[in-house]
């Protein structure tokens, strides 16, 4: 029940820059997920909200209240780590009355809050069983519902599900998005798998080195990627790249060739450019069509639902996605069709986004 | 040149069974990928074809040699790990040089085979480099570069990839399934997850609870799952499987899912011919989420009446989460779909559906 805001952060260890510039505001109920590779600054983002480090400059700001020099307790925030660690000694029940046994709360509502919070996990089941005795998708079940259990003013998660096998986070980030409406609490995210940011969050930043690349809602990151580094990093498999050169308004690559005009390009200054289209808008056929490249499969991944296509064309490689399983052979010659309607066009030398789509 | 046989392979530790007369057979020069949930049993089997257990009952051959006996270091095998074992002060060069080193391969050839392999690679430019400088993907790359390098006839990796994030574990994928093309060995790949599997195997081995459920290529496994362990296992978003009952007679049968309604196959549809089969029995009805299709709301003997109980919403595709009548369900759609939480809509099966039996999971046709 809070808005939890960073306003000119900037954090170093020694001469290494952890985290630099950051400006970010959490509005009351949302779910926010911090996005980036490993190493990126996302995890030290948390530590600083939560207190466990101090910031070099800047102020932290938690339900409108000033916190940057506030110790943790005083923040009333709730916090998910990575590794689960729940007391082995202890029953799921014991381990999450702990919170409320540790601030002294009457047995009654502790009783109360924990069976809520149960219900609402769907772990009441689990209740008596010792941590030994559950699976890794139900401990961090109960690991998440330890940090339920208190009424703070926001949760912080930090990679909560990624130790889970690949059908369990499937099931979890479902879980955790519908827990977080019922919740109706700020919930702040990181992970560094776009797919589970994306389907998680109601908007979403991405950290490069540090720094706040783009903000925004998951369908407005991927449609409108800010820089190369967040179109590569956002969608999967990832986007295609091909540099060429701008002049003009156009376009021109040697390999593949393509030659295009770029929409709402007529100000930009003639660079060395890369032409971005995404897997899914590259169409493959075995008939040449008008505009299209002769190309050769080279890879095949069959997933059942979808097939990615990876085509040699002249010494690159652009990668298609199609739906459904198509029969394509090694080695076959094709002709593939970029829709360059939804293609995006980044300068190479400081890799932000000048332009999208093409005008005949 | 290797192919790899296990016969009524068996391992018992105590009361445990670990894996369960196991028969598989592995061609020359294939992709097979072991994948299970933790605890199915793959890591001991391939444990056994490494020769690093020795089976309780059955034979493990390579090209048709019994080498159930035969101790580790002749099997001739190479192994990377899940923790990948580089010698971290020494150099990359002296890491991929290592194993032709010990086998007393001479200078001139040492130093070909590792620029070839760093070229392959791509760890030319660190090849000075202390290996603690790598980066963990350089690492990985390293890892698997140093077992490849030996030509070994037969590549046994255990869940290679499980360390790595995200964005770079599918970049390796690629890369793995490419570079099996090249060096043209024999290859067997531990993992639990199915992307896994599916993206870079030529044939998979399904393991549960220490039993072979089913073995086929990646297309077969997700076109025709034998069973419900499988459907369940292979495809993701995962396959739907609804609990319903056949009701009617010949001719006429039926699926009835309560509440949200009942299907009634179209008699081309072999579905129509599974329910016969089946008729008067409770089943499970296997759905994937691609194979639906959202629909105005309202009932009819094709289509199913629920509501929209949330939507993520993943680049350009959807899935969409409805649930009625205490079914849940997911529509994988092919745009970025808005419709509202809570809307009541009506889902139809527009491609392959499965039918399998309540009791057994077995699959009926």
């Amino acid at each position: 029940m809070a808005q939890l805001e960073l306003h000119g952060i900037n954090k170093k260890y020694g001469n290494i820059v952890a985290v630099e510039d950051i400006d970010i505001v959490v509005p009351d109920n949302e779910f926010f997920c911090i996005f980036g590779p490993p190493g990126c600054g996302k995890t030290t983002l948390l530590r600083l909200w939560l207190g466990l480090e101090n910031a070099d400059s800047g102020e932290i700001i938690i339900d409108g209240q000033v916190m940057t020099h506030q110790p943790p307790a005083a923040r009333n925030l709730s916090m998910v780590f990575q590794n689960l660690a729940l007391f082995p000694h202890m029953t799921a029940r014991d381990n999450l009355r702990f919170p409320l046994v540790e601030r002294k709360l009457p047995s009654n509502e502790v009783d109360q809050r924990v069976a809520q919070v149960a219900e609402t996990l769907h772990i009441t089941p689990l209740l008596n069983k010792m941590p030994a005795h559950l699976s890794g998708g139900e401990r961090q079940r109960v690991a998440i519902g330890r940090s339920l259990v208190r009424d703070p003013a926001a949760y912080l998660m930090d990679e909560p599900i990624s130790a889970l096998d690949a059908r369990l986070r499937e099931e979890m980030r479902v879980e955790l998005n519908r827990l977080q409406r019922e919740l109706k609490h700020t919930l702040i995210y990181v992970t560094h798998d776009q797919e589970e940011a994306m389907s998680v969050a109601d908007r979403m930043c991405i950290m490069q080195e540090g720094k706040v690349v783009q903000v925004g809602t998951p369908g407005e990151i991927y449609n409108s990627p800010a820089t190369r580094y967040v179109a590569e990093f956002v969608g999967s498999p990832p986007i295609n790249l091909i540099e060429g050169r701008f002049a003009n308004g156009t376009f021109n690559s040697d390999s593949p060739s393509i030659s295009c005009n770029a929409t709402g390009s007529s100000n930009v200054a003639d660079c060395k450019a890369f032409i971005g289209f995404r897997p899914e808008d590259v169409s493959v056929s075995r008939e040449p069509t008008p505009g299209s490249i002769a190309a050769e499969v080279f890879e095949l991944e069959p997933l059942g639902a979808w097939t990615v296509v990876d085509i040699k064309v002249g010494q690159g490689v652009v990668r298609a996605q199609i739906s459904g399983q198509p029969d394509f052979a090694l080695k076959e010659p094709v002709h593939i069709i970029p829709n360059l309607e939804r293609a995006h066009f980044f300068d190479v030398d400081t890799g932000t986004r000048f332009a999208s789509g093409v005008t005949a | 040149m290797s192919s790899i046989e296990l016969t009524n392979l068996t391992k018992r530790f105590g009361d445990l069974v670990a894996v369960n007369n196991m028969d598989l057979e592995i061609k020359d020069k294939e992709f097979v990928a072991l994948l299970g949930p933790s605890g199915c049993g793959k890591t001991t089997t391939m444990n056994m074809i490494a020769g690093i257990e020795l089976p309780s009952d059955g034979h493990v051959s390579f090209d048709g040699n019994d080498i159930t006996n035969t101790p580790m270091g002749k099997r001739g095998v190479g192994f990377v790990f899940q923790n990948y074992a580089i010698f971290i002060h020494m150099t990359v060069y002296k890491n991929l040089a290592f194993g032709l080193e010990v086998s007393g391969t001479p200078r001139g050839e040492i130093d070909q085979k590792v620029d070839d392999m760093a070229k392959l690679m791509r760890l030319t430019r660190q090849l000075d480099w202390p290996a603690e400088r790598l980066s963990v993907n350089e690492l990985q790359r390293l890892a698997i570069g140093r077992s490849a390098i030996v030509r070994p006839n037969i590549f046994l990796l255990d869940e290679p990839l499980s360390n790595l994030d995200a964005a770079f574990r599918a970049e390796m994928r690629t890369e793995l399934k490419h570079l099996q093309h090249e060096l043209e060995q024999t290859m067997v790949y531990v993992t639990h997850d199915q992307l896994e599997a599916m993206s870079m195997a030529d044939r998979i081995a399904i393991m549960d609870m220490g039993i072979l459920q089913q073995y086929g290529s990646p297309i077969d496994v997700y076109n025709r799952p034998e069973n419900s362990f499988v459907a369940r296992f292979i495809g993701a978003p995962s396959m739907n499987l609804l609990d319903g009952r056949i009701v009617g007679t010949n001719g006429s049968t039926k699926l009835d899912f309560g509440d949200i309604g009942n299907l009634t196959p179209d008699g081309n549809d072999p579905l129509a011919q599974a329910c016969q089969n089946a008729q008067n029995s409770n089943v499970l009805f296997g759905v994937r989420p691609e194979d639906l299709k959202i629909q105005p709301s309202g009932s009819s003997d094709q289509v199913l009446s629920v509501k929209v109980t949330f939507i993520e919403l993943i680049g350009p595709r959807s899935i969409i989460h409805v649930e009625g009548g205490g079914h849940q369900l997911k529509v994988v759609s092919d745009n970025q779909e808005t419709i509202e939480i809570g809307t009541p809509v009506g889902i139809a099966p527009t491609g392959r559906t499965h039918l399998f039996d309540a009791d057994s999971g077995q699959r009926v046709e």
